[in-house]
């Protein structure tokens, strides 16, 4: 019977695979890089040429990311290792050059070391969490705002500036673009090694803001036509959150 | 009156255990960790209220420029302590709500750290919190309730501020006829219904009045701070001393942006804006109508909305349904 315990305790040891001990665990820092037509993102302080004779100014860019993943695809279990439930990447505060170089920055605690693989992230609110609403959060939280109440849901991203399209300097025109919806959420995964360790913890993500209006010279958001979309045209709402969600790539 | 109140206070603790002050469908409450929940300190903060013991000249007290029956505000442009000051007097009700800063330009963070200021500030109550504190230490019943709460100690001013941030926390406004709709107790006539979808943007076939982008339901604030275009560009490059919430973070993006108001109860707490300039809803719903003056971190949200006279009539319509009676006749607070 000792033996047959011994056995036992001798297989469970050498049973599990490689992954990482949970007692090594570390800060991990998801750094979430803007651009416009690869110039930095800021906001307020830069203005941006769009197309043709049309420049635009931002005053502010966010969106959400849901159930944010680490993936360790060789990992027998824990194949998933959470970082946030949610998280608002907001440019609000992103107006200097400094700022822009250094991009928004969110710190997930506590993660485990290792070799992941990719990672993942619904672009949005999900569902369960867009059935909720700000009375349900302590501020300061994430979905403390950005809440329509009439809607009953939160609006996954903003995009608010204005734009010049008289060639006057004046920045005249008023852009407000707010999207959301649930059938609109989509997860997407990005596959590339990451080395979360003691000296490595940053993971790089980076948006481009003019791929989430601009396609091609057919496929783009014509500001001397449209101004403004709060998620009532659905074509617009399909349009900027699929570019936001082929757009956002990882570095 | 004051037993309604108390009544009022008793049924919200015992609606929730974590909480003393839950309120349904509300954002929970800011409390202070140093600054437990009790009635006792609510009534004590509430007989300081209007009390003008802590202004210089023994004539202004806190509802000086908070007056229950107008929301807990002043009905004057710029309010009046013991000299004129440059602001109008914000609405206190649902203060303890608000989590991102007081005051219009978010100075402070907290109601304990707020009641610090008035009392000494010149234009204010002019009074120092060393005279200030002498003054209570003094006068006996004080004393005697200060006491009960904290013991046989010297009653300082974070004491005094401590109960009088108790008070403001229990100033609840949520029992308006929005309030009673959407608990589903009544409905709102077809003019309040559609400036209700006019404020919400939420019928495509009306026009969208872009409110709720920064008046979000249940506070009709989201707390931020914005520029909503009222200031001329002549204002906005003068040197004016007022500079909103750039004096608080130094950052001229953030020129002339005031926090949100509230529009719970904004059919009492004319005039309107910072410094009281529009004094009817009307001259409110024109500005907003024609899209504000231009300037460079004006909220693009602000903008031309081509409503019709009906629309803006039912706009107020719906406003209106923003009154909380039972709040605002509790005379005592």
């Amino acid at each position: 019977m000792r033996n047959l315990i011994f056995a036992s305790l001798i297989l469970f040891l050498f049973s599990c695979d490689n992954e990482t001990p949970l007692s090594q665990n570390v800060n991990v820092k998801l750094i979430v890089k803007g651009t416009f037509n690869g110039l930095p993102l800021q906001m307020y302080n830069n203005n941006y040429q769009y197309t043709e004779g049309v420049k635009i100014k931002f005053q502010l860019f966010n969106f959400y990311l849901s159930d944010l993943y680490l993936l360790n695809e060789s990992a027998t279990i824990n194949k998933k290792v959470l970082l946030s439930e949610i998280s608002l990447i907001s440019f609000k505060d992103i107006q200097t050059l400094t700022d822009a170089e250094k991009g928004v920055e969110l710190v997930f605690k506590n993660i485990p070391i290792g070799n992941y693989t990719g990672l993942e992230a619904g672009i949005g609110v999900a569902p369960r969490l867009n059935a909720t609403g700000p009375a349900s959060y302590p501020p300061p939280h994430p979905l403390d705002d950005n809440y329509w109440s009439w809607a009953a849901g939160y609006v996954f991203s903003k995009i608010e500036g204005n734009a010049d399209l008289d060639n006057s300097g004046k920045f005249a025109s008023k852009l407000t673009f707010h999207a959301g919806g649930d059938s609109f959420y989509k997860v997407i995964s990005w596959q590339k090694p990451l080395l979360i360790s003691k000296e490595s913890s940053d993971i790089i993500l980076s948006v481009d803001v003019k791929d989430i209006i601009w396609r091609d010279q057919n496929n783009f958001v014509d500001f001397n036509k449209i101004t403004t979309d709060h998620s009532v045209n659905k074509e617009m709402v399909t349009f900027l959150l699929t570019n936001l969600q082929k757009g956002l790539k990882i570095q | 009156m004051f037993k309604w109140f108390l009544l009022m206070a008793s049924a919200i603790i015992s609606s929730c255990d974590k909480n003393p002050l839950y309120i349904e469908g509300f954002p929970p409450m800011v409390l202070s960790e140093d600054n437990k929940f009790s009635l006792e300190k609510v009534e004590l903060g509430r007989q300081l209220f209007f009390d003008p013991i802590l202004s210089l000249d023994n004539n202004v007290s806190c509802s000086t420029c908070h007056m229950p029956s107008l929301a807990f505000t002043d009905g004057k442009s710029v309010s009046s302590g013991i000299k004129p000051l440059t602001r109008s007097s914000p609405s206190l009700l649902n203060i303890g709500f608000h989590s991102k800063g007081l005051f219009w330009d978010g100075n402070v963070m907290s109601l304990e750290k707020q009641a610090l200021i008035p009392v000494r500030s010149p234009l204010e109550m002019g009074l120092s919190w060393h005279l200030a504190e002498k003054k209570i230490n003094k006068a006996e019943i004080y004393k005697k309730a200060f006491k009960k709460i904290y013991g046989n100690v010297f009653v300082d001013s974070l004491k005094i501020a401590a109960v009088l941030a108790h008070y403001q926390r229990s100033l609840i406004s949520n029992n308006s006829k929005f309030d009673s709709v959407m608990r589903g107790e009544v409905n709102f006539n077809p003019n309040e219904r559609r400036g209700w979808n006019i404020f919400f943007d939420a019928d495509p076939s009306l026009p969208s009045a872009e409110c709720s982008h920064c008046h979000v339901d249940p506070l009709f604030t989201d707390l931020s701070y914005q520029n909503n275009g009222i200031h001329t560009v002549d204002e906005m490059n003068g040197n004016s001393l007022e500079k909103g919430r750039e004096f608080v973070t130094k950052n001229p993006n953030d020129r002339f942006k005031f926090k949100v108001p509230t529009l719970r109860n904004i059919a009492v707490t004319a005039p309107y804006m910072h410094d009281g300039r529009f004094k009817t809803l009307e001259e409110v719903i024109n500005h907003y109508n024609k899209g504000g003056n231009d300037g460079f971190n004006v909220n693009p949200n602000v903008r031309k909305l081509n409503l019709s006279e009906r629309d803006k009539l039912d706009l107020i319509a719906f406003l209106n349904t923003l009154t909380d009676y039972a709040a605002i006749r509790n005379k005592n607070g």
